[in-house]
């Protein structure tokens, strides 16, 4: 039963399995929208539907237990495998395989050796380092043998792949078991201490505090963004301890804290100042964000909505919502600051223009503690020695048989064996004969 | 102007393919000479092409490597293509197989050109500047290239092999140049360069994530489908090794390989949003 067990986990069917079970899993989430409301799955697939789908973890496939006891399952059968396979493999690398094991190797080429300025024994000397590798060289019964073995590491290969995705499965595990992760927000000027956590959501409170002394952006002529940055403080007990410029794409650590830049909002530094025009009528409103605002005369309600310090390249503006009054959907629309390139059109009754418009940045920085990501880090690394062993290090074993004929005669006997890479070997065979008969 | 330039390749590819075309269904050997030069030719200036949109996007302040949006990397794939046909096959880049990389090369540069796709050289967004940008897109790039080899060679393979009497077989084989066990190296010799290269590609994707995201790993669309693409060609590899899978059912695998590296470059770019979505 025990055996059995075993060898069902170490299995190269499993191995497949598990591969295929985690694909499943990896394409079912692609599909299916992740991490929306109930409501999203029952419009779609019913109540029905949608109780199996929350019931099996689909709405969060990643994080479903069936999914992570996939992984779980590979990660087993990895494991398996490399403590089955591995004290062979490691005791085959290591052997020194004697001349019998050679002498059955199947013959590739036969030559006949009639050059009497130079023994055969010279030139192999001379030309198989190059060619094929150092000789082993043996003599046995009037016959020289010339013994070669060639990536021999290339067998450890797959194992230390094995061992390296290993490695970065569980890099992840302590990453999420250990780390957290969450997301600061702060005007310019301000400072807090609290890490607002995302997953679950909650509030953390650090033991440093951070601020923001200034958030800049800058656009391509495009109105793209081309780069934004937080100037920043780290405080310990209300002194400063250390400062740092954070860019996207150039995390900041401080501690065991990694802060990484990544949204950034304008915000309007005081209220908008906006000119109203109803007919002949021009009135002033002041307003501040998202800030409902009565319109004399009960002509509806207006909101900001929004502001952007550039728009498709055409400055700063501010994104209205218009209510008319009597109710009915709000009407959303942009107005420009600078109106030399003209204006877009504006519905209701009225048009608004901008008198006075001061925009202040609000900085959004990602937060985290991982303290899985060096294991990550480690198995990467790993890996690609690996990858090379097992890919690209083709193991061959090369027997070359010289038997004298007498009259300063030979005969040549080239035999070898290569696993996988019957190409690699026929060019070997090819640059060996080549060599033979220049 | 670099566009201008990549008429004239495309002109090239495509005649090579032709000309490989010719010399393997008329048997006019010689023919694979002039043919590779074609393609070969067509390929210098396609390099000099992605040379020049280098220097032009320099000239224009907003200098980055042109790989950085749907038109570019449509470009660069086809540029990969050859690249990894002719520096890891050059002997088997001939007759069927040479005219299938020639022509293959020809329709995805055909793709960018005439797509519709924007081919201005647009600014680079701030999470894009960074210099993992041109080893994860070259990595990535390359490697769908070698499985696009291997899906030609499994291709052949199917027609090569197609049921027959053993002496039609030969007959056919001897026809086409290309013996079946050939086509069986070549498929899983390219998928092993594609593996490296994908496994190469992921790990700089992480690398690169982690510190523009803050996450190695985020289950975005492209990432998955990656992840899915190397499961693929990882239970290849074990079918092959540890099972001794050769010949159709490799083969097939190939062919379902290919279809999921399809799906993760246009699939995931047009289906399914995600953090990848400035490809488009």
């Amino acid at each position: 039963m025990w055996l059995s067990l075993w060898q069902g986990l170490t299995s190269v069917r499993l191995a497949l399995l598990s591969l295929l079970l985690v694909g499943l899993g990896s394409i079912l989430g692609t599909l299916l929208p992740q991490r929306q409301a109930l409501e999203f799955y029952q419009e779609r697939f019913g109540t029905v539907g949608a109780a199996l789908i929350g019931r099996l973890g689909l709405d969060d496939v990643y994080r479903s237990p069936i999914f992570l006891s996939f992984i779980a399952l590979l990660l087993l059968n990895l494991i398996a495998c490399s403590l089955k396979r591995l004290p062979e493999v490691w005791r085959q690398v290591q052997s020194q395989p004697g001349l019998e094991a050679y002498k059955t190797l199947p013959p590739r080429l036969q030559l006949t050796w009639n050059r009497p300025e130079q023994s055969p024994q010279q030139f192999l000397m001379g030309a198989l380092p190059r060619l094929l590798g150092r000789p082993k060289v043996v003599e046995d019964n009037g016959t020289t043998w010339y013994l070669i073995r060639r990536g021999r590491w290339g067998r450890l290969g797959p194992y230390i792949i094995h061992l390296s995705i290993i490695i970065v499965i569980i890099g992840a595990i302590i990453g999420n078991l250990g780390g957290f992760q969450g997301q600061i927000n702060l005007m310019p000027g301000e400072a807090t201490d609290v890490l607002r956590l995302t997953d679950p959501p909650g509030d953390k409170k650090l033991d440093f505090s951070i601020r923001l002394d200034n958030f800049q952006v800058s656009y391509y002529p495009n109105g793209t963004p081309q780069e934004f940055r937080s100037d920043l403080t780290f405080l310990q007990g209300g002194q400063p301890v250390k400062t740092a410029i954070l860019r996207v794409n150039d995390p900041v650590t401080f501690g065991h804290l990694t802060f990484y830049q990544s949204t950034y909002q304008a915000m309007p530094q005081g209220p908008v100042v906006l000119e109203a025009t109803l007919g002949e009528k021009t009135f002033m409103v002041e307003a501040s964000l998202r800030q409902r605002l009565p319109l004399p005369d009960d002509q509806g309600m207006i909101m900001v909505w929004k502001v952007e310090s550039n728009i498709m390249g055409l400055g700063p503006a501010v994104q209205l919502a218009y209510r008319p009054t009597g109710g009915g959907h709000p009407l959303l629309f942009w107005v420009l600051a600078d109106t030399s390139r003209g204006q877009p059109p504006q519905p209701g009754p009225l048009t608004f223009r901008i008198k006075e418009l001061a925009l202040t940045y609000s900085s959004g920085l990602l937060v985290k503690y991982d303290p899985g990501v060096g294991w990550v880090y480690l198995g990467f690394l790993l890996m690609l020695p690996g990858f090379w062993l097992a890919l690209f290090v083709p193991r061959q074993r090369w027997a070359i048989a010289v038997v004298p004929q007498g009259k300063g005669k030979y005969r040549l006997t080239i035999a070898g064996v290569g696993d996988r890479h019957k190409i690699v070997l026929q060019r070997r065979l090819e640059k060996l004969q080549a060599a033979f008969e220049e | 102007m670099s566009a201008k330039l990549l008429g004239w390749v495309l002109l090239l590819y495509f005649s090579g393919s032709l000309l490989y075309l010719v010399a393997a269904v008329f048997q006019q050997r010689p023919l694979n000479l002039p043919a590779r030069w074609a393609v070969l030719g067509g390929w210098g200036l396609h390099t000099l092409s992605l040379i020049w949109r280098w220097v032009e996007s320099h000239q224009l302040n907003i200098g980055h490597a042109p790989l950085a949006n749907f038109y570019e990397s449509l470009v660069f794939f086809s540029w990969a293509v050859i690249c990894v046909a002719y520096l890891s096959f050059w002997r088997q880049m001939r007759d069927y197989l040479g005219s299938f990389v020639a022509i293959l090369a020809c329709l995805i540069l055909a793709y960018a050109s005439f797509g519709g796709h924007a081919s201005d050289i647009m600014p680079l967004m701030p999470a894009l500047k960074s210099n993992w940008l041109i080893i994860h897109v070259i990595t990535c790039f390359l490697a769908y290239a070698a499985f696009a080899l291997g899906f030609g060679a499994a291709l052949l393979y199917f027609f090569v092999s197609r049921p027959a009497t053993v002496k039609k077989q030969r007959e056919r084989q001897a026809q086409l140049l290309v013996t079946a066990q050939d086509l069986d190296d070549l498929i899983y010799r390219a998928i092993m360069i594609g593996f490296f290269l994908l496994t190469l590609g992921i790990l700089t994707g992480a690398v690169w994530a982690e510190s523009a995201w803050g996450r190695y790993w985020s289950w975005d669309p492209k990432e998955t489908w990656s992840l899915i693409t190397w499961l693929v060609y990882a239970g290849l590899l074990h079918a092959r090794f540890a099972r001794g899978w050769q010949g159709k059912r490799i083969a097939l695998l190939a062919v379902v390989g290919f279809a999921a590296v399809l799906f993760t470059y246009f699939g995931v770019s047009f289906l399914l949003p995600g953090l990848h979505a400035y490809l488009t």
